[in-house]
């Protein structure tokens, strides 16, 4: 029986993996472009994602690219490992009430 | 930790819409702007070649020259502001114009194989060659859009060529380039 992951749980977190789980997993995303992608605010997201980072689901690298300061965030095997389980404990949520 | 049946429902359907919404912005953020400039270019070559016949060669080649040209600084920027970075090694960037420059030289050689020919047939099949590039990327990248316009755009390219004889241009003018465009603005306005 797959269990339900506290912090991914959190909506804002649930987004936040879902969207750097979309990507391929050696694929790095924008801190600037995922925060527009979710309407979010730079604290909030920074926020967020400090808890997943304590929790070694995903990983924030700071970079220069044109001479100009980036951040790029990318999941870890162990962060697209708990979404997955997460979602699978979602499922068998939904299917235990069909039957 | 307890949670609903409801709730559990609620967030799978939130984890859908988001990895739905992701895969289209960064597909829209790579395609959007090269649809929009080949689109208006070869709307406006062929609504001009329709019209001045005579200078067709000149039309279709300022078309790729500008479009190569704008490719290159499309890519240039992308390059700086990329939403999704991938490792080095991949190096797909490398793979996309290898393959659009093995299929230049595909196109260049039974160009020359199949001369004489005439320019209708010409442009038919280098518009048709072009989407299949289109198509195969699609499938690469699994952006399934790529793969409907492509097949549309062959479509319309097909009627016009077998059906409309001397309203050729100006049919792709209005039908491919109007395909292309709008795919590149519905991206850009919807998917970004």
């Amino acid at each position: 029986m797959a269990e339900l992951d506290n912090i991914i749980h959190q909506p804002v977190r649930l987004q936040i993996m879902s969207a750097l789980v979309s990507l391929n997993s050696d694929e790095e995303v924008d801190f600037v472009y995922l925060r527009k992608l979710l309407g979010l605010t730079d604290g909030n997201l920074g926020a967020h994602l400090a808890k997943l980072e304590e929790a070694g689901y995903v990983k924030v690298k700071k970079t220069f690219v044109a001479r100009k300061p980036r951040t790029f965030i990318i999941t870890t095997g162990k962060g697209r490992d708990a979404f997955e389980e997460h979602i699978i404990a979602l499922k068998q949520i939904i299917n235990a009430k069909k039957k | 930790m307890n949670v609903s049946n409801e709730d559990a429902r609620e967030s799978l359907a939130a984890v859908t819409e988001t990895m739905l919404k992701t895969r289209r912005a960064v597909a829209a953020a790579y395609s959007s702007p090269l649809l929009i400039l080949w689109g208006l270019l070869f709307a406006v070559a062929n609504a001009v070649a329709h019209f001045y016949l005579k200078y067709t060669a000149v039309i279709f080649w300022t078309m790729a020259g500008v479009g190569w040209l704008g490719t290159f600084l499309v890519w240039w920027r992308l390059q700086r502001n990329l939403p999704v970075k991938e490792p080095p090694e991949e190096k797909t960037n490398w793979r996309i114009w290898a393959m659009w420059g093995a299929l230049s030289i595909y196109v260049f050689i039974w160009l020359n194989l199949l001369a004489p020919f005439n320019g209708m047939q010409m442009h038919a099949f280098i518009v048709t060659s072009t989407m299949f590039g289109y198509i195969v990327l699609g499938l690469w990248f699994t952006a399934y859009f790529m793969v409907r316009l492509g097949l549309a755009v062959t479509a319309t390219t097909l009627i016009g060529f077998y059906l409309l004889g001397p309203y050729y241009c100006l049919w792709m003018a209005v039908t491919a380039g109007g395909l292309l465009l709008g795919t590149g603005l519905y991206l850009h306005a919807r998917w970004r």
